[in-house]
């Protein structure tokens, strides 16, 4: 594994208007911790981490950060913003790596070929799209390709069955945790809405506007049927004319 | 229809939708994304017609996630009613969207075909979208 090179400059200004100008001015904010050293605001050139980012190592690159152009630091990104919309980078965090230390680092999982299940219409399911693995920074894999091609619907597959991991390189996971499943595909929602429409008519409080209030007088005012002579009248009815009442009064 | 089952208090404030949405602006769940660039409420009509949309188009493949939620009550006035009176009654469910938010995600499917899916959905929304892929965000 090669490392890649980034420069950065220590950054004494800090706050909300010292990063604005700074990324006005071409850098950005960012800060470097870990392995011992103290907190560094530093600030670097966000070009230059985007091509890492890109690179075929992504966040798991192996960086050696030149501090002001003298100290040399290995460091990984940690962490990093990005503008919602506009998509560019806000802020970077980097942590200082020892490579005889072991680390816990998200690999891309790579699912290769169609699963049985899949073929007969099922789902596959990836639980984890990054698997956890710890290994030492210099032996990190590119990514952990799993063979799903003979999994059946319902199917899983467990840590304890990847293979052909590098070597010192472990799955950071309990041993029975599935990895990827072929589940049946979801039922249509439709049926679903049909059994949840008398719940949403109970007049709670909060229940679907417009639909809980007439649900609950519903019965008893039908129209063309009348009350037997004494009965007591039914509450929605009752409500509905102490409304015209107040209307015509709304209106003199 | 998306509703809340159950909420504490029946109506609420307009509120204001400045700035960009800090939570929920990228890929997920899913493989890709359909993402709003405007803020707006989207109605729980809305949302619906988009996942309509969206499973008619692909024929039930792949799985889709809606991930917004309709939890604001919307209350209306009736026709031809003055004004006063206090405030009306609560008509429909929205959610509050705002810019950069990802409205649907979509798994399983081919990006054409996802592409497609979500270009549809769009027409049912009543803000502009962006297709986003899953790490493709830098």
């Amino acid at each position: 594994m090669e490392f890649a090179q980034l420069s950065a400059t220590v950054r004494k200004a800090e706050g909300k208007g010292a990063a604005r100008r700074l990324r006005m001015a071409g850098q950005i904010p960012a800060v470097c911790y870990g392995g011992g050293m103290t907190s560094t605001a530093l600030s670097i050139a966000p070009v230059e981490l985007v091509r890492i980012l890109r690179g075929e190592y992504g966040r798991n690159t192996v960086i050696k950060m030149a501090i002001d152009g003298a100290s040399e630091l290995l460091v990984m990104v940690r962490d990093y913003q990005r503008h919602p919309i506009g998509r560019q980078l806000l802020h970077a965090d980097f942590i200082q790596v020892k490579l005889d230390e072991e680390i816990t680092v998200e690999v891309p999982l790579v699912t290769v070929g169609r699963p049985a299940g899949v073929v007969k219409g099922g789902v596959l399911n990836v639980v984890y799209r990054r698997l956890p693995v710890r290994c030492r920074p210099d032996r990190i894999p590119v990514q952990v390709s799993i063979d799903v091609n003979e999994l059946e619907m319902g199917d899983g597959l467990t840590a304890a069955k990847v293979q052909g991991l590098p070597e010192g390189v472990t799955i950071a996971l309990a041993q029975n945790q599935t990895i990827v499943s072929v589940t049946a595909p979801e039922k249509e929602p439709v049926v679903e809405e049909a059994a949840a429409v008398p719940a949403e008519g109970v007049p709670v409080e909060g229940a679907a506007p417009g639909e809980g209030a007439p649900a609950a007088g519903a019965a008893p005012a039908a129209p063309g049927v009348k009350a037997a002579p004494g009965a007591a009248p039914a509450p929605a009815a009752e409500k509905e004319k102490k409304e015209e009442k107040g209307g015509k009064r709304e209106k003199k | 229809m998306l509703a809340p089952k159950r909420v504490k208090f029946r109506k609420m404030q307009k509120g204001r939708m400045r700035g960009v949405s800090q939570k929920g602006c990228d890929v997920s769940y899913g493989d890709f994304a359909l993402q709003s660039l405007d803020a707006c409420w989207v109605t729980s009509k809305q949302i619906e017609a988009g996942r309509v949309a969206i499973s008619r188009h692909v024929k039930r493949q792949g799985r889709l996630w809606i991930r917004i939620f309709p939890d604001k009550p919307i209350s209306k006035k009736p026709a031809e009613t003055r004004m006063g009176k206090g405030k009306g009654n609560p008509e429909e469910w929205v959610a509050v969207v705002k810019r950069g938010r990802v409205i649907f995600e979509i798994q399983g499917v081919p990006e054409p075909m996802a592409r497609e899916a979500f270009r549809l959905a769009s027409h049912k929304l009543p803000v502009k979208t962006r297709f986003l892929t899953r790490g493709a965000e830098l």
